[in-house]
């Protein structure tokens, strides 16, 4: 995941490598919706994103724009990954930090 | 106190069927997957040598495991897909993620031409 910053606003934004369908689409999707926007409001997207994806929050109570084309992966618990791998990718690169991103937990075990 | 039991009864339900008689029936299963697979167009078969295995690996050109594996279980047919916990082994060997499926005594043949069919369809529709 590449971004070009200007102060606060995503100038540009790419991102490269092979995944599955889904993820692949999420992430293309995810780039669309953030190019030109400011951090703020791709933070919101991602909480947004995460929370009807996990369940947490219904498609129809929150405004995610083209986004929720993609919430029917809700119902599919083994591909929510997939679609949040790409703005985990993104969290990283926000928040400055150098290297690969990780999805492990700290807890030892599967 | 369950656990106990239920092991109990399946040591004693491989021991009624044979442990060669259970190893015949799941390594013709195999032969029977590899050679259906090996024949789809794209699909590349995983140490199709390996007969003495009871699982069957592949990998196909432009369909990932994971769109794979949930076309197959909108099909009934439960596979796992990725890098069966073995991620740095896998990227040696295979540079990437596979689908796996594995067979027990109470698979079928039948069951294995649905499989056969159902990985056709899903490479197909994913190319």
């Amino acid at each position: 995941m590449e971004l070009e910053l200007d102060g606060e606003q995503i100038k540009d934004i790419a991102f490269s490598g092979q995944a599955c369908a889904i993820c692949m689409a999420s992430s293309s999707m995810m780039t669309e919706a953030i190019k030109g926007k400011d951090l703020q409001l791709a933070k919101n997207l991602q909480a947004h994103f995460r929370a009807v994806l996990t369940g947490e929050t219904d498609p129809d109570d929150v405004d995610i724009g083209k986004l929720v084309a993609l919430s029917a992966v809700r119902r599919y618990p083994s591909r929510i990954k997939c679609a949040l791998l790409g703005w985990h990718a993104l969290m990283h690169a926000i928040t400055g930090q150098d290297g690969a991103a990780t999805t492990e937990t700290t807890q030892a075990g599967a | 106190m369950g656990g106990a039991v239920g092991l109990a009864a399946a040591a004693q339900f491989i021991s009624a069927q044979g442990l060669a008689a259970i190893d015949a029936h799941v390594h013709t299963l195999r032969a029977h997957a590899v050679a259906g697979l090996a024949a789809i167009t794209g699909v590349r078969v995983l140490a199709p040598h390996a007969r003495e295995a009871a699982l069957v690996s592949f990998v196909a050109k432009d369909a990932h495991p994971h769109d794979i594996g949930t076309l197959l279980d909108e099909r009934g047919i439960a596979v796992r897909t990725g890098h069966h916990c073995a991620q740095p082994l896998l990227d040696q060997l295979v540079q990437g993620p596979t689908t796996r499926a594995s067979f027990a005594i109470y698979n079928t043949h039948e069951e294995v031409d649905r499989l056969i069919e159902a990985v056709a369809y899903a490479v197909k529709a994913l190319r």
